[in-house]
């Protein structure tokens, strides 16, 4: 049991699988957004796994567990809140900036200068952006996960290439969960994403993606194709199409992910860091 | 009279004692960190840390003395490029956010003959600082035979102990890589 624990794919794609199958489905009864809190808790038991949920002393990693909850504080809030939400992406946005910067805080002053700070720039624009992009994917169910599973994927395919195996194994963890959020909702249809989806999951895509490049080998231009999915995700799926024409529209969501990984492998030669 | 001489005498003391102290400061071309840890089951794996710098004193008369040392955790080297990136990012030593190991003795108690002895003291990785023993095997001094003047004197140290790498939040792929790592520094420090 305790091998089977410890099995680096078990961590990061059956653990959270089951976990988020289990979670969606008991989650469902609750209804209301609860399901689409599946995907993080199937992110959560998979760190818990590989590495625990220890959140001191403040690492990067540790910061990106701890930020992962308040995303999804932050996405129950804004699912309860029902006044207008003009300005929501913009104060999505900073917060998104804010949370990637302060990831980054110990390196940015240790290293100082225009590079480092321009590196932070970048960092909280990725972040930024991201979590804006996708807050209006909440009533959009589909799009929603199908953008999660695609943001997850390429975050941790391109991380494990770039020499973060954890950060890879944590993303992939997050598509997995999103597997069986879309899986469940083939039998359970859905009105709604929710906050409580898109908010943590593009938080945690995002950060995942800023700590590969500064704290591990994963090329910058990565983050520049995976910052397309939230906007490809928006494509109309018109419900009179036929269902291939539906199904391809879904598949251009995954477009950038054989991107990133192909940009990747081609930058980083040679076989897979070994475990 | 006599006074004076007490007085003299104790003054000496202080002066005896620094004189007895020896101050070193690490070679960093022949002094390597060393670790080795089991890899999946199969086999012991090694690798070493290529950069460190620091200082040692000794003082042989009183059995005792200090160690500083810190390591670039950036200079880890397995033997294989790819590995060593990963060992560097988060999960393992997560390098760019903390890159320096850093050891400071708390206590050092030198043998009889001052040729072994043992370094309590306080090992610091991924900024979590835990107390750690190490046992020195040997400690020969001489005048260094390739210095062209026969001047230079320097000491050599070869110490071992074990670590948790759990204790200091380095937990990627436990329990498959293994969690207990055996130590071993072979280290050249030149007298100032």
């Amino acid at each position: 049991m305790n091998q089977l624990l410890s099995d680096p794919v078990f961590q990061a794609a059956i653990a959270p699988f089951a976990a988020a199958l289990i979670a969606g489905a008991l989650l469902n009864l609750a209804g209301w957004f609860w399901p689409g809190l599946s995907i993080t808790v199937g992110f959560y038991i998979s760190t818990w796994l590989a590495v625990g949920l220890d959140v001191f002393p403040l690492t990067s990693t540790h910061k990106i567990i701890l930020l992962g909850v308040a995303a999804i504080l932050v996405g129950i809030a804004l699912d309860v809140y029902k006044g207008p939400r003009l300005y929501l992406p913009v104060l999505l946005f900073v917060a998104g900036a804010a949370a990637a910067v302060w990831i980054l805080w110990p390196v940015l002053v240790r290293n100082g200068g225009l590079p480092s700070w321009g590196l932070g720039a970048g960092a909280g624009l990725y972040a930024g952006w991201l979590l804006a992009c996708s807050a209006g994917l909440r009533s959009r169910p589909l799009p929603a996960a199908v953008m999660a599973l695609a943001l997850a994927l390429g975050t941790g395919v391109s991380a494990v290439f770039g020499s973060a195996v954890l950060l890879g194994q944590m993303g992939a963890s997050m598509a997995a969960a999103a597997g069986a959020y879309i899986l469940l909702g083939l039998f359970l249809p859905r009105q709604n994403a929710g906050s409580i989806l898109v908010t943590p999951v593009a938080l945690l895509c995002a950060l995942l993606g800023v700590s590969g490049v500064v704290y591990a080998k994963l090329p910058w231009p990565a983050l520049l194709i995976l910052s397309v999915i939230p906007l490809l995700s928006y494509v109309p799926l018109r419900e009179g199409k036929a269902a291939w024409i539906r199904v391809l529209t879904l598949m251009l969501i995954l477009l950038p992910v054989a991107g990133v990984a192909i940009l990747v492998t081609r930058h980083i030669t040679g076989p897979l860091p070994p475990l | 009279m006599r006074k004076l001489h007490l007085a003299l005498i104790l003054m000496c003391v202080p002066s005896v004692s620094f004189a007895a102290q020896e101050h070193f400061t690490i070679d960093p071309l022949h002094t390597f960190p060393n670790f080795t840890v089991n890899h999946l089951g199969f086999s012991t794996m090694h690798g070493r840390f290529d950069k460190t710098k620091g200082t040692i004193t000794m003082d042989k008369d009183a059995k005792t003395g200090s160690v500083d040392v810190v390591i670039d955790a950036s200079s880890i080297s397995t033997g294989f490029n790819k590995r060593d990136d990963d060992l560097l990012a988060p999960g393992f030593l997560d390098a760019v956010e903390f890159p320096d190991i850093t050891y400071k003795s708390t206590k050092v108690s030198l043998n009889d003959d001052a040729s072994s002895g043992t370094v309590k003291g306080n090992l610091t990785i991924k900024g979590v600082t835990k107390p750690v023993t190490l046992a020195i095997d040997r400690i020969h001094c001489g005048i260094n035979p390739m210095d062209p003047k026969k001047q230079q004197y320097r000491c050599g140290f070869n110490a071992t102990g074990k670590i948790m790498r759990s204790d200091f939040n380095v937990k990627a792929g436990l329990p498959l890589i293994g969690d207990e790592l055996d130590l071993s520094f072979e280290v050249e420090a030149i007298r100032d």
